[in-house]
C-alpha cells in the first residue's frame, strides 16, 4: 500500500484509490479503478460474484499488491494496527478460546494486553464464552471475534468481505448492529461488501458499483434515496392486454411476471383501473415502489431486480 | 519482527504439538545412546574385534550417540513444521499479520528464525539424552580431540537446511495437506538418496585404479594362499575348501561387492552425492572408523590368523603372505577413494548452507510474490 503525503495533506480521506489495476496471470480483475472513501463513512462494494471485489479488498488491505494505480492509506503514521479486516472469513485460531485469540493478535499488533481486552470481548458480546474454543462458536460469534479481532489495534479504517454470509436472522442483525454501534459510536470508516443488498442498504453511507472490473458509479445512499424514480408494478389477470393500453398513457411497461407488469413512474390509481377495464384486463393489485439499492443496481449493470 | 517472534515463540509455547515434538527427541537420544553402549557391548566385541580397534569403537559409539537424531528428525520435523506452520496458513491468521502491517520478509523470516530455534532444542535435547545413557553406562567416550564436534555441526546444519526448505515450502503453498505429503517424501526420499548415493559415489578413476590393484593382488595372493592353506586334520579333510571359504571368498566380497562401481546408478548416485546432502549418514560412518577400504581386506588376514589360536590348527609360515598383503595395501591406501575427514566436513558444510541459502532465497522469493491469500 503506498503513501502519498501531498494526498494525505490536502484530503479527509481514508483512503484513496488512483487508476488501481491488479491482473491475474493474462487475466484482468480490476482495471482503472479510482474513488475515494470518506472518513467516517460505511462504504459499501457493490458487484456481482467474480466483479472484483474481494481483489479490491485485498489490495486495500496489504493483502496483494496492485499492478497498477497506487492505493494511498491516509491513517496517523501509517502505524501498525491502523487497519483491521476480515476478508473471506475470520482469521481466528479454532483450538483458542476467543480470550486467547485476542491475546494472539495483541502481540501481533505489538500491544501489551490490558482491560481494553475485555472491553472488546463485551463489545462484541463474548465476555461470557470463558474458555470454549473458537471452533464449537457459531458463524455470527466467529465473525464477532473475527470483527473483535480487526478492532484491537483501535483501526481507523475496518474492512469487511461479506460479513454477514452465511448467518441466521439473529447473526446478521448482531453484526449489523455491531457495525452500526462501531461507525456511530467510534466514528471507524468501515467498507464493506454484501450480496445481500437490502442488509448493506441498511448500513451503507456510500457506494461504490463494481461490474467486470471497473467501478461503473459511485453514489452516497441519500443520492440514491433521492434519484427520483418510481416504479409501479400492476397484478393483472392479462398483462399482454394492458401492455398497450399503459403505452398509450406513455410509459414503458414490461412483463415481470405471469401476471405482473412494471413501468416505472406512477399514475393514478383510478386512471390505471378504469383505463384498464375499458381494454377488458381486471387489476387485482397496484403497488408503487421508489427506486432501492437493488434496483439502482440493475439499472446500472442490466439485470431484472424481480428474479 | 521481534514481535512476531515474541508471537511465534509465545504459540509454540501453547502448542500441544510443541511438546510432542520436544517428548520425541529425549526418546530417539535415549535409544542412540543405546546404540552407542550396544556397539560396545560384549556381544559386539565377538563379532567386531579384528574389524575395529576400541578406539574406533568408542568413536562409533560416539559418533552414534551424537547423530542418531539425523535418521529420524528429517521427518519429525516435516510433520512438525507443516502443521505448525501451515495453521496459520489454515486458520487466516497469517492474513492477519499481514492486515496488521507486517512486511512479508519479517513474517517470513520470524517463522524461519522460530523453527530453526525448536530444532536447535530438539538436537540439544536428542544429543544431550544419548550422553547421559553412555555415561550412566560408562561407556568410553572419544571426541577425536574435538573434532566429532566440528562434524556434528554437518548433520545439523543439514537438518537446518531441511527446516529452511519446509518453512518456505509450507508458507508458499496454499493447500494445507499437500506441504505435509511432499515434505514428509522429501524426507523419505533423501535417506534414500543418501544411501544409494553413499554405494556409489567414488570417483571413477580412483575406483579403476583400485580394481586394477586389486585384480593384481589376487592374481598373486590366491595361489599362495592355497599352497599354504592351514592343514586342519581334526577338523576338516578338505584345507583348501576351507581356505577357500575363509580367506579367498572374503577377497572377492571385498572386491567384488564393495569395489565393483555399479553403473547404471552410479551417474544418478554421483549427481546427487555432490549436489546434495545425500550421503551424510554412510559417509561420516565410513569415515569414522579408521580404516579404509583397503584396510577391510587385513579382516580375513587377521581371521586368518585367529583360526589358529580358536582351532589350534596347524599353519604354514604366513609373513611372506602378509608382506605381499601389506606391499598391495601400501598402493591401494595411495588411491584416496575414501574422503578425508576435513574435506568431507567441509563439503558436507558448503553444501549444507549452499542449500540453506536457496531454500530461503527461494522462499521468500515465491512468498514475498505468490498471491497465496
Amino acid at each position: 500500500m503506498g503513501s502519498d503525503a501531498a494526498v494525505k495533506a490536502m484530503t479527509d480521506d481514508v483512503i484513496v484509490l488512483s487508476g488501481v489495476g491488479k491482473k491475474y496471470g493474462k487475466s484482468t480483475i480490476l482495471k482503472d479503478i479510482t474513488f475515494n472513501i470518506p472518513k467516517g463513512s460505511v462504504y459499501g462494494l457493490v458487484g456481482r460474484n467474480g466483479a472484483g471485489k474481494t481483489t479490491l479488498m485485498r489490495l486495500m488491505t496489504g493483502l496483494q499488491k496492485c499492478d497498477e494505480g497506487s492505493i494511498s492509506l491516509n491513517v496517523a503514521g501509517d502505524r501498525i494496527g491502523a487497519v483491521g479486516a476480515i476478508v473471506e472469513l475470520a482469521s481466528i485460531y479454532t483450538n483458542l478460546s476467543a480470550r486467547d485469540n485476542l491475546v494472539f493478535q495483541y502481540m501481533n499488533l505489538g500491544q501489551k494486553v490490558d482491560e481494553s481486552l475485555d472491553e472488546l470481548l463485551t463489545f462484541v458480546g463474548l465476555a461470557d464464552t470463558g474458555k470454549k474454543h473458537a471452533g464449537k462458536f457459531s458463524l455470527g460469534m466467529r465473525q464477532r471475534l473475527g470483527i473483535a479481532m480487526a478492532l484491537v489495534g483501535n483501526p481507523e479504517l475496518l474492512v469487511l468481505d461479506e460479513p454477514v454470509n452465511g448467518l441466521d436472522p439473529q447473526g446478521i442483525l448482531e453484526v449489523r448492529n455491531l457495525l452500526l454501534r462501531l461507525s456511530r459510536e467510534k466514528g471507524i470508516t468501515i467498507v464493506i461488501s454484501s450480496h445481500i443488498l437490502s442488509e448493506l442498504s441498511k448500513l451503507a453511507t456510500h457506494y461504490a458499483f463494481i461490474e467486470e472490473g471497473r467501478v461503473v458509479k459511485t453514489a452516497t445512499a441519500h443520492e440514491i434515496e433521492n434519484a427520483g424514480k418510481k416504479f409501479t408494478t400492476i397484478t393483472c389477470d392479462d398483462p399482454g392486454k394492458i401492455l398497450p393500453v399503459l403505452s398509450g398513457l406513455g410509459f414503458s411497461p414490461r412483463i415481470i411476471a405471469q401476471d405482473k407488469v412494471e413501468f416505472e413512474g406512477e399514475e393514478k390509481l383510478t386512471t390505471l383501473v378504469t383505463t384498464a377495464l375499458d381494454a377488458g384486463v381486471e387489476i387485482s393489485k397496484v403497488d408503487t415502489q421508489e427506486t432501492d439499492l437493488e434496483r439502482f443496481f440493475v439499472g446500472l449493470v442490466g439485470g431484472d431486480p424481480n428474479v | 519482527m521481534f514481535d512476531l517472534i515474541k508471537f511465534e515463540l509465545k504459540r509454540i509455547k501453547s502448542s500441544p504439538l510443541s511438546y510432542v515434538v520436544l517428548a520425541l527427541p529425549l526418546l530417539i537420544g535415549i535409544v542412540s545412546g543405546a546404540a552407542g553402549v550396544f556397539y560396545q557391548s560384549s556381544a559386539m566385541d565377538l563379532f567386531t574385534v579384528d574389524m575395529i580397534s576400541k578406539e574406533s569403537l568408542a568413536r562409533m559409539s560416539t559418533w552414534t550417540a551424537l547423530t542418531g537424531f539425523y535418521s529420524v528428525f528429517p521427518i519429525m520435523g516435516a510433520l512438525y513444521v507443516t502443521l505448525f506452520v501451515g495453521n496459520d496458513m489454515s486458520s487466516g491468521f497469517l492474513r492477519n499479520k499481514m492486515i496488521a502491517g507486517h512486511k512479508r520478509s519479517d513474517i517470513f523470516f520470524s517463522y524461519v528464525i522460530t523453527q530453526t530455534a525448536v530444532a536447535l532444542v530438539e538436537v540439544v535435547i536428542c544429543i544431550s539424552a544419548a550422553l547421559i545413557v553412555l555415561a550412566v553406562n560408562r561407556v568410553q567416550l572419544d571426541f577425536a580431540g574435538g573434532m566429532m564436534f566440528v562434524r556434528l555441526l554437518v548433520p545439523v546444519f543439514a537438518y537446518i537446511s531441511m527446516i529452511f526448505l519446509y518453512t518456505a515450502f509450507t508458507l508458499c503453498v496454499r493447500r494445507r495437506a499437500l506441504p505435509i505429503v511432499l515434505c514428509a517424501v522429501f524426507a523419505f526420499s533423501l535417506s534414500t538418496a543418501g544411501l544409494i548415493s553413499s554405494l556409489g559415489n567414488y570417483s571413477s578413476s580412483d575406483l579403476n585404479k583400485y580394481l586394477s590393484i586389486g585384480e593384481r593382488a589376487k592374481a598373486d595372493i590366491d595361489p599362495y594362499l592355497k599352497n599354504t592353506a592351514p592343514v586342519q586334520p581334526d577338523y576338516t579333510a578338505d584345507p583348501d575348501a576351507y581356505a577357500d571359504y575363509e580367506y579367498v571368498d572374503d577377497l572377492d566380497f571385498y572386491y567384488d561387492q564393495l569395489l565393483t562401481p555399479n553403473k547404471p546408478f552410479y551417474y544418478v548416485a554421483r549427481v546427487l552425492y555432490i549436489v546434495t546432502d545425500a550421503g551424510i549418514p554412510n559417509d561420516y560412518r565410513m569415515s569414522l572408523l579408521d580404516t579404509s577400504y583397503t584396510e577391510e581386506l587385513q579382516t580375513s588376514l587377521s581371521s586368518y590368523v585367529n583360526m589358529e589360536d580358536s582351532f589350534l590348527m596347524s599353519f604354514a609360515d604366513i609373513s611372506e603372505l602378509s608382506s605381499k598383503i601389506d606391499g598391495y595395501r601400501g598402493e591401494l591406501k595411495e588411491v584416496d577413494v575414501t574422503v578425508k575427514y576435513t574435506t568431507l566436513n567441509l563439503v558436507y558444510i558448503i553444501k549444507t548452507l549452499l542449500w540453506s541459502c536457496v531454500w530461503i532465497a527461494g522462499g521468500f522469493l515465491i512468498f514475498r510474490r505468490k498471491n497465496i491469500f
